[in-house]
């Protein structure tokens, strides 16, 4: 499997680049699973008054670190995006591996926050809460991984100016990640 | 998508923009506490990064047509569950647990009041009522 060409990549039936197009698509679908279990924290969070004391033992400083590191790292793939788009796939490629690395940084921090709960008892299966916890963070988590993935292996193309224009594609993922951060952030860690 | 023509500057500004807004959500989030405000908040800066840093502002309108038919998905997702989350009894169902849970909450809560208007009666309870047993419909 080549990464190298795409038959459709420079095609524009819609007045949107194929590709962009398919990203939009994607995120369409991602919006419904994001969604679907923020709706579902809502229901049960109404109907369990005892939710709001199991949110307050999220701890906040570990939450609000990941919200910086994701929104930085989101900086660096738009800024990547703006040196692709200027023909520089070098400072492109650079600025794609500092995204990988807040990616790491992000998941370190919540490795770390798995651990810290874990070891005090709140597990997967303590309560509703924190099986509705475990299974939005370690889901938004798998975005991230894939994410890294992703931007890693565009980058690769990128640093000897091939196919630039995927550089904006996983920019477009990249900030989509952080944005479910920003909701689910207030949602499980600020809330009370 | 026209990124080019904004500097570093530009998209740093934004950056700044929103920390100081997750940052104040941190910090007056828990002053305000109301759910609702702090939910809306957290929206309204998805919203401006998806503008800026995603260029939804200057995407062809009918992206949003994507966008929106997934919100609508969404929507019918909840409201079309919400019901029989939300309440504790249905046409063919019924949530025994949460029912019994009320109930003895409700006695409870007359016994105390018994008890305050009536001393002489303290320590009587009263019948505990019928349980809500599980059935198959």
């Amino acid at each position: 499997m080549s990464f190298d060409s795409s038959i459709a990549a420079g095609r524009s039936t819609t007045g949107i680049p194929n590709g962009r197009l398919a990203m939009w698509t994607l995120l369409a679908s991602e919006i419904v699973i994001f969604g679907g279990l923020v709706a579902s924290y809502l229901l049960y969070r109404f109907h369990n008054a005892y939710w709001a004391v199991e949110a307050s033992h999220t701890n906040v400083v570990t939450g609000a670190t990941n919200a910086f590191i994701l929104l930085t790292s989101s900086l660096l793939i738009v800024l990547a995006q703006n040196a692709a788009e200027a023909g520089d796939g070098k400072k492109a490629a650079k600025l794609m591996l500092a995204t990988v690395g807040g990616g790491f940084l992000f998941l370190a921090v919540k490795s770390y926050e798995y651990i810290h709960e874990i070891q005090h008892g709140f597990t997967i299966g303590a309560n509703p809460f924190w099986s509705f916890y475990y299974t939005a963070t370690a889901i938004h988590s798998s975005h991230v991984v894939a994410g890294m993935i992703a931007i890693y292996i565009v980058s690769l193309g990128a640093a000897k100016g091939k196919n630039l224009q995927r550089v904006e594609l996983c920019g477009i993922y990249w900030h989509f990640v952080d944005l479910v951060w920003i909701l689910l952030f207030p949602l499980l860690y600020i809330v009370k | 998508m026209g990124n080019a023509e904004h500097g570093t500057n530009y998209y740093v500004k934004i950056y700044v923009t929103l920390l100081a807004a997750i940052a104040a959500v941190i910090i007056i989030g828990p002053i305000v506490g109301h759910f609702a405000v702090i939910m809306a908040a957290a929206l309204v800066i998805a919203v401006y990064k998806a503008s800026f840093f995603m260029h939804l502002n200057v995407e062809k309108h009918w992206i949003w047509l994507f966008l929106i038919t997934a919100l609508i998905c969404l929507f019918a997702l909840f409201f079309g569950s919400a019901k029989d989350i939300m309440m504790d009894e249905g046409v063919s169902w019924k949530r025994c647990n949460a029912i019994n849970e009320q109930n003895r909450e409700r006695i409870a809560e007359q016994t105390h009041h018994v008890a305050e208007k009536r001393p002489d009666l303290a320590g009587i309870a009263l019948p505990p009522g019928v349980d809500c047993v599980k059935q198959r419909f």
